[in-house]
């Protein structure tokens, strides 16, 4: 095992395009607040769960 | 679908789940299965270009319904980097969604015990590098945390909550502490570097922590594997649990038992060495430590504080 550099995240790179620095709920989406959480539930294409979590109080591109 | 069978020489269940040796086995870097999908690039397990933290049903499940749940939490869309390498305010938003996994998961009918945990290093096993954890959702109640509930029956109270007022007490084998909790290698380890992070006050599970204790656990949990990365100048493996109380019927009573905590086993008893399980812990179910607790502690003291 290498050394694990860590670089940003996507989500917290400036140098991506706006709308790549963060998940944009998928059609029928909403998002649900829990704590100072939230997430957004979506339906990969074989039918199992994907949950999408983000801080809340931080902007959204 | 899995199967459960009894092994009654054992008085466990053991899980068979024959389709998980079909799964992803250390992809190259440009295949991981955990990177965001980005475009142009191959289809991943998250399909949105950036994400900060993701959680879907293991697509190799030990798992599912209607008897239990798999499921893989992906802390970061960074392809490098550990739960040390997170920004704090990433770690702390990690202790929300870990409750929120064992709320949800802990609400289900077929659930009886939510493991959150994460293996780190081949050396355990793992066969994804991108930093991730896993959720099970037990059908039963497995064998480990039923043993934490006989020795609070057998301490008559809160074993949790005994054994950190005596490391407490002790202080030699103390490696980390905060105003809410206490980090310390256990008095009978069991591997050389073992390390236990316990709540000072008693709570059953992540839902009964607030905030300010989430924060403290988060902070930790990042010094802890700091530490541990820096005593033997390396990534360090290991296979980290959190045990909370059972979940099913008895839920919320106090008879339900539990006490959050998260334990770390490394493998490693020296730096390159690794520690094997063979006839004596295999054949007898006793460990034969090469180590003592009280030497280990001081050393991965030291490494955290050189890692701060």
């Amino acid at each position: 095992m290498a050394w694990e550099t860590a670089e940003p995240p996507a989500s917290e790179r400036s140098d991506l395009p706006t709308s790549d620095r963060s998940e944009r709920p998928s059609e029928g989406a909403t998002e649900e607040q829990f704590g100072p959480i939230a997430l957004a539930r979506h339906v990969k294409d074989d039918g199992r769960a994907l949950i999408l979590y983000r801080r809340l109080g931080e902007e959204r591109p | 679908m899995s199967e459960l069978r009894f092994n009654e020489l054992r008085g466990e269940e053991v899980v068979y789940a024959i389709h998980r040796q079909e799964r992803t086995f250390l992809p190259s870097r440009e295949h991981c299965p955990l990177d965001p999908t980005r475009p142009g690039g191959p289809k991943t397990e998250i399909p949105f270009p950036a994400f900060e933290i993701a959680v879907f049903e293991n697509r190799f499940p030990a798992f599912e319904a209607p008897r239990g749940v798999a499921e893989v939490i992906v802390y970061t869309d960074s392809h490098e980097g550990s739960l040390a390498t997170l920004s704090a305010q990433r770690a702390e938003a990690l202790m929300w969604v870990w409750r929120h996994r064992y709320a949800e998961l802990g609400a289900r009918e077929d659930v009886r015990y939510v493991l959150i945990f994460e293996n780190r290093g081949v050396e355990v096993g793992v066969t994804l590098h991108h930093p991730h954890g896993q959720v099970y959702g037990y059908p039963f109640l497995p064998p480990l945390p039923a043993h934490e509930l006989r020795a609070d029956e057998r301490l008559g109270g809160c074993a949790l909550c005994a054994l950190l007022a005596s490391e407490l007490q002790d202080g030699r084998r103390l490696v980390y502490e905060s105003e809410e909790l206490a980090a310390y290698v256990p008095y009978a380890a069991r591997w050389a570097y073992e390390a236990h992070v316990v709540l000072r006050g008693h709570r059953a599970s992540l839902l009964e922590c607030d905030a300010r204790e989430l924060r403290s656990l988060a902070a930790a949990l990042q010094a802890l594997v700091r530490g541990y990365d820096a005593l033997f100048g390396s990534p360090f493996p290991y296979v980290m649990v959190v045990h909370q109380a059972p979940t099913g019927p008895a839920a919320g009573e106090p008879e339900a038992g539990g006490h959050v905590h998260v334990e770390f086993y490394p493998p490693l008893r020296a730096a390159g060495k690794l520690k094997y399980l063979a006839g004596s812990e295999q054949g007898a179910g006793t460990f034969i430590a090469d180590t003592v607790p009280e030497e280990s502690a001081a050393a991965l003291r030291e490494a955290i504080a050189l890692a701060a």
